[in-house]
């Protein structure tokens, strides 16, 4: 995108629009910082009509329910699905296979990546620590990758397989010697229901949490890597050039992050968090409005 | 009988959950797609999760990190027992730092901080989730029969120094918080079992479900030993112990901001008496305990939270034996004597003539010379007749404790609580006794700046005979940087004296056993001790600077101390039924330094080093340095060596500078495997213990005595599994 932008000034630009399943603040606040960065944006506000009307677009799909929407109504052009997990979005995706438009889907996960927040983890601890993780069959996947990211920041990764269905309070005990956990995004283990309880069952064995996101930060975990709107939005300008030239690019963990850090779990689980750990992360360059 | 009876001794939502998560905090974005995870992105501020979380409680009743803890604290938690091979609390306890742990017997087992006096480790309270396992009768912590096996326990929290401030008269020296673990958090089955030398036996198992809103745990477990091999004149050990528990813990979650805490425990123990005189046969003992409670805790806003605790226990002791005297010895006429005179009858029992009394003790003392020389020759037969000093203890306690922050720089505890305590027995208190006790609480936490945190704190309790007391703290945590902390803390700390220093009433009372003799008739023992219950407070004032620092490349988190604990007003005197005259008349000054450095500088290595120097100085009685090391502490290192296998090496010593006391030195070599699958956890550990010496000596009533093992290894073995 930048080499284009940097090209020249006459390159006809494929129109950019917003699908968002609600107003919420948080939603409004991504659509703010796309709209900061992309000037054009337009917000769709009924899927269904725009697929049979409007010639070709890039979509962006803001959360879950909007990348629902984008995936099975027909969108003319290439949905980039923003603020969904990845676990979230391979479900979709899956389920909308079948339908023609599926193949011209892709994403920047919601969260940050697990490498970013091993890095995180081992900045915070400063030395070789245990890293417990809770995975689920869904999330089975990812245990090689977390494996290869623990070894390269020097960490050690315990990992308990849990059952689906599995009590996730109790399943802890089987890491309860590990230094820390690290919370992987996992609708089977990190629920409405289950999220409480497991802050507070970590909280009385003193083992900190660090994921998944910073609103699970602000809920009572000790840290976590983070995109934050704006870095979103920088990575999304950066996949346009490939959009634009009808490539489809694979999904992708956000390239730029930062750190949340909840400084009242921090104190009370005496663990002092460095400056150097605080500003860890890929900052995006300075942002250009399209 | 003179000196043998004395009482017993003792989202995929990675972002975003509902609003109802509103105790951790109100999270405003809700499900876009049910069933689907949830957008978010709110930015959260930092700020009051703090008050939630259970760092350190004990000091303050405040949940503090321990950089803003006006005191020191030492944490000892489960996995570390595991670890070190460690499966009794009074071992546990040997790696506080100033702790003196002295096992006379199997189960007299005496622990006091910073020690004093051997005969009487009353000054010391002893906390199960919040439940004081401190009986009101006589003081005692029956170590043996606690409430929960080692299996049970989650974390020791010790707070070395006065804790009178946050919990009460009883807390003098330091504070042992034993917390259990979680009813949600355990497996939802386990069993342990561990065998070992000496007799050692234990078994735990505990079954764990979810009922709808309600966590719950029920645990049984048994344990025994044989203790020591001989004891001073008894070439044969006679210290079995013995303790059967059921533990049951449960919590309902209410609403989302309130829950409610349940806990019962019920244990039946037995500890045999290791000595036995010449008149008397060994006095066994056994023990019925009964503890039950609950907190119910609401979270008025997120700022204020109020707590409702009540709590019941019941402490059955039954300690019954022959004793055969002399009949002259259960003549009233000897008993009146002794009340008037006790030098004369003492003389008349020595077959001597008392003189320099008065007249009217000259008068008894005919008469008693005249009713033993009516018992002609059998005044000097034995008759044998029961003994006993059964006792029943209860406490009821009541206390409803507030919580409000004003802001991260403000904190406020305050709280007020009614004791209600009764104690029964015809052989210490002629009858019961009991009293009300009313206190109110507080502290305050204020940080002015980043740099320092100050905490201000009192409890005020009202004893019918003492009247109001008022036990206050004051400390100021200097933080000059992220990691290191400088502390001064001065504080006060009291000891209410018990209901059986208050109102002892001692007499021996029982029924003849003697064949040919009338089963039905009672006799007393001419000896007898009354209080003039009079007794105020023990004291100590305790001035303390420390220094708290962490090293987190690592692992490693070091405290120190320096301190002086001046002791005023001590109750040194211990109820016996030869003589019984309290007086608040001793004193000493305790004088140290001490050192807790912990580290985990890998998920393989792990280390600690505790270290006590301690100066016991200025002692007005030699009672009050009977338990005393001036030297003590812990050293340990833990490996895992991967497979699941790991080892641990620890020495535990105290130079035993007391008057009777001897050195104490132990080292433990532990091997532990853990085996993991997908449906359970399996482990094994084997514990290796060689102890410096085989005899342990002490002095508890007149000479010193000595415990004695017949070898200085010790093999220890455990297996656990959980589901």
């Amino acid at each position: 995108m930048a080499g284009l932008l940097a090209a020249g000034p006459a390159i006809a630009r494929i129109p950019l629009r917003a699908i968002t399943g609600d107003q919420t603040p948080a939603t409004l606040r991504i659509l703010e910082a796309l709209k900061h960065r992309f000037a054009g944006l337009l917000i769709v506000n009924d899927v269904k009509a725009m697929a049979n009307r409007e010639a070709a677009a890039i979509y962006f799909a803001i959360g879950p329910a909007a990348l629902v929407a984008a995936s099975t109504s027909g969108l003319h052009g290439p949905v980039l699905s923003l603020f969904t997990s990845r676990q979230t979005f391979e479900q979709i995706v899956a389920k909308a296979a079948g339908g023609d438009h599926s193949r011209a889907v892709t994403a920047i996960y919601a969260e940050a990546s697990p490498d970013s927040q091993l890095r995180l983890i081992a900045a915070i601890f400063q030395r070789r620590v245990s890293v417990g993780v809770l995975l689920t069959p869904a999330t089975a996947h990812l245990g090689p990758l977390l494996a290869r990211a623990a070894r390269d920041v020097g960490l050690e990764i315990n990992v308990h397989h849990a059952a689906p269905g599995a009590n996730i309070v109790r399943e802890l005990n089987r890491l309860s010697t590990s230094d820390v956990l690290l919370a992987i995004p996992d609708a089977s283990l990190y629920s409405a229901d289950s999220v409480q309880n497991i802050l507070e069952s970590t909280y009385r064995r003193g083992q900190p949490i660090v994921g998944l996101s910073q609103g699970l930060v602000g809920a009572g975990a000790l840290a976590s890597a983070y995109a934050s709107a704006e870095d979103i939005a920088a990575q999304s300008e950066e996949l346009l050039d490939e959009l634009e030239a009808g490539r489809i690019p694979e999904a992708r963990y956000p390239a730029y992050w930062r750190v949340a850090v909840n400084d009242s779990v921090a104190r009370s689980l005496n663990i002092v968090i460095s400056d150097e750990a605080r500003s860890l992360g890929d900052r995006p360059p300075p942002d250009r409005a399209r | 009988m003179l000196t043998r009876i004395e009482p017993p001794r003792g989202a995929a939502t990675w972002t975003s959950f509902p609003r109802r998560i509103t105790r951790l905090r109100s999270i405003m974005l809700a499900p876009l797609v049910a069933g689907i995870p949830a957008l978010a992105a709110e930015a959260y501020p930092e700020g009051s999760d703090a008050e939630m979380l259970p760092s350190v409680v004990t000091p303050t009743r405040l949940r503090q990190p321990l950089r803003d803890v006006p005191a020191s604290v030492t944490v000892i938690t489960a996995e570390m027992l595991a670890r070190m091979g460690i499966v009794n609390v009074p071992d546990a306890l040997r790696l506080v730092p100033g702790m003196q742990v002295t096992e006379s017997s199997g189960n007299g087992i005496l622990i006091n901080y910073h020690g004093t006096n051997n005969r009487l480790p009353r000054r010391l309270n002893v906390l199960v989730d919040g439940i004081s396992v401190y009986r009101p009768g006589l003081s005692q912590i029956q170590w043996a029969q606690l409430p929960v096996s080692i299996d049970d326990i989650e974390r020791i929290e010790v707070t070395r120094g006065p804790s009178s401030p946050a919990y009460g008269p009883n807390s003098m020296m330091a504070v042992v918080n034993i917390i259990t673990k979680h009813p949600a958090d355990v497996e939802r089955a386990s069993m342990t079992a561990g065998a070992g030398d000496h007799g050692v036996r234990r078994i735990h198992t505990r079954v764990a479900g979810n009922f709808g809103r309600t966590s719950m745990h029920l645990a049984a477990s048994a344990e025994s030993t044989h203790g020591f091999d001989a004891f001073t004149d008894q070439a044969q050990g006679h210290d079995t112990t013995s303790a059967k528990r059921l533990l049951a813990r449960s919590q309902t979650t209410i609403d989302e901001r309130t829950r409610l805490e349940g806990e019962m425990a019920y244990v039946e123990g037995s500890n045999e008496s290791p000595f036995k005189g010449d008149f008397e046969d060994y006095a066994d003992m056994r023990l019925r305990d009964f503890y039950v409670g609950s907190t119910l805790t609401t979270r008025l806003s997120s700022r204020h939270e109020l707590q409702l605790r009540a709590s019941y226990s019941d402490h059955q002791t039954r300690q019954e034996w022959v004793a055969c005297f002399p009949q002259a010895a259960y003549l009233p006429e000897m008993f009146s004597l002794w009340q008037a005179n006790p030098n004369y009858a003492n003389a008349i029992a020595a077959g001597q003539i008392p003189s320099g009394g008065t007249s009217a003790d000259d008068l008894l003392a005919a008469r008693a010379i005249v009713a033993i020389r009516g018992l002609g020759s059998a005044a000097f037969q034995p008759l044998c007749a029961m003994a006993n000093q059964n006792l029943n203890e209860s406490r009821f306690d009541v206390e409803l404790q507030d919580t409000y922050i004003t802001s991260e720089q403000l904190r406020f505890v305050t709280g007020v609580g009614l004791r209600h305590q009764r104690a029964q027995s015809q052989t210490f208190l002629g009858g019961a006794a009991s009293n009300s006790l009313y206190r109110l609480f507080g502290n305050v936490e204020y940080k002015p700046s980043r740099l320092l945190t100050l905490n201000i704190g009192a409890h005020a309790e009202h004893d019918p005979i003492v009247g109001w007391s008022l036990a206050p703290r004051g400390g100021a945590n200097l933080h000059i940087s992220p990691n290191q902390t400088l502390r001064v803390a001065v504080s006060r700390g009291l000891r209410t004296p018990d209901l059986a220093e208050q109102h002892a009433n001692f007499t021996y009372a029982g029924p003849v056993v003697s064949p040919g003799f009338d089963s039905n008739r009672m006799v007393r023992f001419f000896q007898s001790a009354k209080s003039p219950g009079n007794m105020r407070n023990e004291e100590l004032i305790s001035t303390e600077v420390g220094y708290l620092a962490t090293a987190p490349a690592w692992g490693l988190s070091v405290d120190m101390k320096i301190f002086e604990d001046r002791l005023r007003h001590l109750i040194s005197e211990v109820v016996t039924v030869a003589g019984f005259t309290p007086t608040n008349n001793n004193s000493t000054t305790l004088r140290g330094a001490e050192l807790q450095a912990a580290t985990s500088w890998s998920p393989d290595w792990s280390g600690f080093l505790n270290y006590a120097y301690l100066d016991n100085v200025d002692a007005t009685t030699f009672w009050e340095r009977t338990q005393y090391s001036r030297h003590s502490g812990s050293l340990g290192v833990a490996h895992s060596i991967g497979g699941g296998w790991r080892w641990s090496l620890a020495y535990y010593g105290a130079s035993g500078n007391g008057d009777g006391e001897s050195r104490y030195g132990r080292t433990d070599l532990t091997i532990g495997r853990r085996f993991l699958s997908a449906c359970c956890n399996a482990e094994f550990g084997l514990t290796l213990r060689r102890l410096d010496n085989t005899v342990t000596t002490y002095i508890l009533s007149g000479p010193t005595l000595e415990s004695s093992l017949d070898s200085r290894f010790q093999t220890l073995a455990w297996l656990r599994a959980s589901f």
